[in-house]
């Protein structure tokens, strides 16, 4: 059980890389939070520094009030869980889970309970006397996992634990850590670049880019209220759409007027902040499921766009349909009983009060 | 016409390929080797007369007090090489591992260029360097403990052996390094890093995670290096070729290896028959040894230090 705090937390390499920036937050006790982002962001590196795998150049960690900047990793406290398992080849199960709680000097007696706990626990009774190389994907995860619980560390760290198991196996894994999350509830921090693991496993995400944190929030906030254009198009599949324009205000209405010249009009509980906007330049987002021929019903402001189907992708419960006006392609999810023939043109219906728009200079969300 | 040719291409094309390696390895290997199979059981008297003697060369060479001291001596090389050489190479290519440094590349360089002298030279150069008195080894000695500026290193039989081991490690000790070094940079990092989580120091960090991983190519180095030793000859012939006693071999036959005394019946005393069993015997020697080393290093499972 324990808390971490980064505090101005950089990381730097020679030749003036700056991997990591600025890293401020407070990690709770009990928390599964999430570091998102694409490869390079620093995601790793911010995690590989709370293990003290990696030196800390800038700022401060700490775990429980006492600042590990210079705790060699051994003894803060930690567990980790690597992308490609990091099994000891020439141990069996029973041994990789034994090795840190022999080291330790833990009586012969605990250590035997613990890790049949722990193997009953995860399933893994079965296999103890293995060797990882006969065990499969699936198995050597959950043996990585277990080699990290039966040391009931205060802090868990995964590093893109999930990155080489097949889709099915991960779907399965995804559900398992977060079950157990729950049973154990100690504090976890989780390194991946995959947004679905992030949102469906956060309690709260830190969505990096570019050695830098770019927003920090739950799962719902962040993909409802992404404070930039990074966030907006990162979380979120098939990703949000962007259309550049500019405001044009008449009379009473405010509308977001498109490069290729389609006007949309701007939902009433959002045209104040836009008044005094006229005539700027801005990037409008709406996600794939806000542009489709089924949000006439439930939306108050509805625009309409017309495009050429370009591609559809029939995914079961719903399709995907790529389309392209004149300047821009987007992208738009529909019920998947509806048939859309490539090439032909159709009329989509906008919900403008789901509409995200972006300063075309800083990215930043207009709020 | 044109399939026929065609279908000899296919045929002969490969052979063709094949055939400077097939030519040489019958010149140079299965011919010597099938001679030498028969030349044993013969008696020798130069190149044209021979009489059968069957197993009476073997008996020779067994019964022989000069064979016994080539054995010996070199076994104390080859024991030498394994637990005291391969060690060293060992330590200095963790010692190169554990930095990124920009001078790592020109340190494995210097540490591997003696071996490209070659034994010959080696031999040569380290008759000079073991010189009493002038030498620079005995310098160096008098320098660090005040002791071993008198000793004749290549004079006294005592001291041949070790002198010669000193020369080899000299050589081969970068040698050998090279192979654990590259063993080394294959280790996978997140195991290091696991281990160091999971609350090893650095002796158990080496026992538990990265020997294992690198067993393989200990037990290839040790194998190689083992057979090297048993072939030693022109290191301890060109270091002894000045000394006193018999020219090459050192005092009181102090610095005789297998192959040298293989080299001094057969083309010295010029009784190849004899030769060629000593050749077969040392063939039989090595790969025992080898079979042997290969058995245990297999079936020796790694258990963790604790």
């Amino acid at each position: 059980m324990a808390t971490v705090t980064l505090v101005d937390v950089g990381k730097n390499y020679p030749g003036d890389i700056k991997a990591v920036e600025d890293f401020n937050l407070v990690i709770e006790d009990g928390e599964f939070i999430v570091l998102v982002g694409p490869s390079g962001c620093g995601k790793s590196t911010t995690l590989r520094m709370i293990a003290g795998l990696e030196d800390i150049t800038e700022g401060e960690i700490s775990i429980d009030d006492r600042i590990v900047n210079r705790v060699s990793p051994k003894d803060r406290d930690i567990a980790m869980v690597f992308q490609n398992y990091a099994l000891y080849p020439h141990m069996s199960v029973r041994e990789n889970m034994a090795f840190s709680l022999k080291l330790r000097k833990y009586p012969k007696t605990e250590i035997e309970a613990r890790i049949n706990d722990v193997a009953q626990m995860l399933g893994l009774t079965d296999l103890l006397h293995r060797k990882p190389r006969a065990l499969s994907g699936g198995q050597r995860q959950r043996v990585a996992v277990g080699r990290a619980i039966v040391r009931q560390p205060s802090v868990f760290l995964f590093d893109e634990p999930l990155s080489n198991l097949d889709a099915k196996l991960r779907v399965q894994m995804r559900v398992e850590l977060s079950q157990l999350h729950n049973e154990i509830n100690t504090t976890m921090i989780y390194v991946t670049h995959d947004q679905v693991e992030a949102m469906t496993m956060g309690d709260r995400i830190v969505v990096m880019n570019e050695g830098l944190i770019q927003q920090v929030a739950d799962p719902i906030t962040l993909y409802d209220r992404p404070v930039n254009k990074f966030v907006a198009s990162f979380i979120g599949t098939p990703p949000m759409n962007f259309f550049d324009g500019h405001i044009l205000a008449q009379n009473s209405s405010i509308a977001f007027l498109s490069e290729d010249g389609m006007q949309l009009q701007i939902a009433e509980q959002q045209t104040k902040k836009f008044r005094q906007l006229d005539k700027q330049k801005v990037v409008l987002g709406i996600r794939p499921e806000h542009i489709g021929s089924a949000i006439a019903e439930n939306s108050e402001t509805v625009g309409r766009i017309s495009a050429v189907v370009d591609v559809v992708e029939p995914m079961g419960a719903e399709t995907y349909v790529y389309l392209k006006s004149e300047t821009t392609s987007f992208v738009s999810r529909v019920d998947s009983h509806k048939k859309y023939m490539v090439g032909e043109k159709i009329e989509l219906a906008v919900a403008m009060d789901r509409a995200h728009f972006f300063d075309v200079n800083t990215d930043k969300a207009i709020l | 016409m044109e399939k026929w040719k065609e279908r000899l291409n296919k045929r002969t094309g490969p052979w063709l390929f094949l055939s400077p390696y097939l030519v040489l390895t019958l010149i140079f290997f299965i011919y010597p080797f099938i001679y030498a199979i028969i030349l044993a059981f013969y008696q020798t008297n130069g190149p044209k007369s021979w009489s059968f003697v069957g197993l009476e060369n073997f008996a020779f060479v067994l019964a022989d007090g000069d064979f016994h001291i080539a054995v010996w001596n070199t076994t104390i090389f080859a024991l030498a090489s394994i637990l005291v050489q391969l060690p060293l190479s060992l330590g200095m290519a963790l010692l190169l591992n554990s930095k990124k440094d920009r001078l790592k590349g020109v340190f494995r360089l210097i540490l591997f260029s003696p071996y490209l002298v070659g034994q010959i030279f080696v031999g040569i150069i380290f008759s000079v360097i073991f010189m009493p008195r002038y030498g620079m080894f005995n310098r160096f000695l008098q320098e660090v403990t005040g002791w071993g500026l008198e000793k004749r290193w290549l004079e006294n039989p005592n001291l041949v052996m070790p002198a010669l081991i000193i020369a080899a490690m000299w050589m081969y000790v970068g040698f050998n390094m090279i192979y654990f070094l590259a063993a080394l940079q294959n280790v996978d990092q997140n195991l290091e890093e696991a281990a160091l989580i999971d609350g090893a120091n650095p002796w158990q960090l080496f026992w538990a995670v990265t020997f294992p991983a690198i067993k393989p190519v200990v037990l290839f180095v040790v194998v190689m290096s083992t057979i090297g030793s048993y072939q030693l000859f022109e290191l301890p012939y060109a270091l002894l070729q000045n000394a006193a006693g018999v020219a090459g071999y050192g005092p009181k036959d102090s610095g005789l290896t297998i192959v040298g005394y293989l080299y001094r019946t057969a083309f010295e005393a010029g009784d190849l028959g004899t030769g060629a069993a000593i050749g077969w015997l040392l063939a039989i020697i090595i790969f025992t040894i080898s079979f042997v080393q290969m058995k245990i290093g297999r079936g020796l499972e790694t258990e963790s230090v604790l």
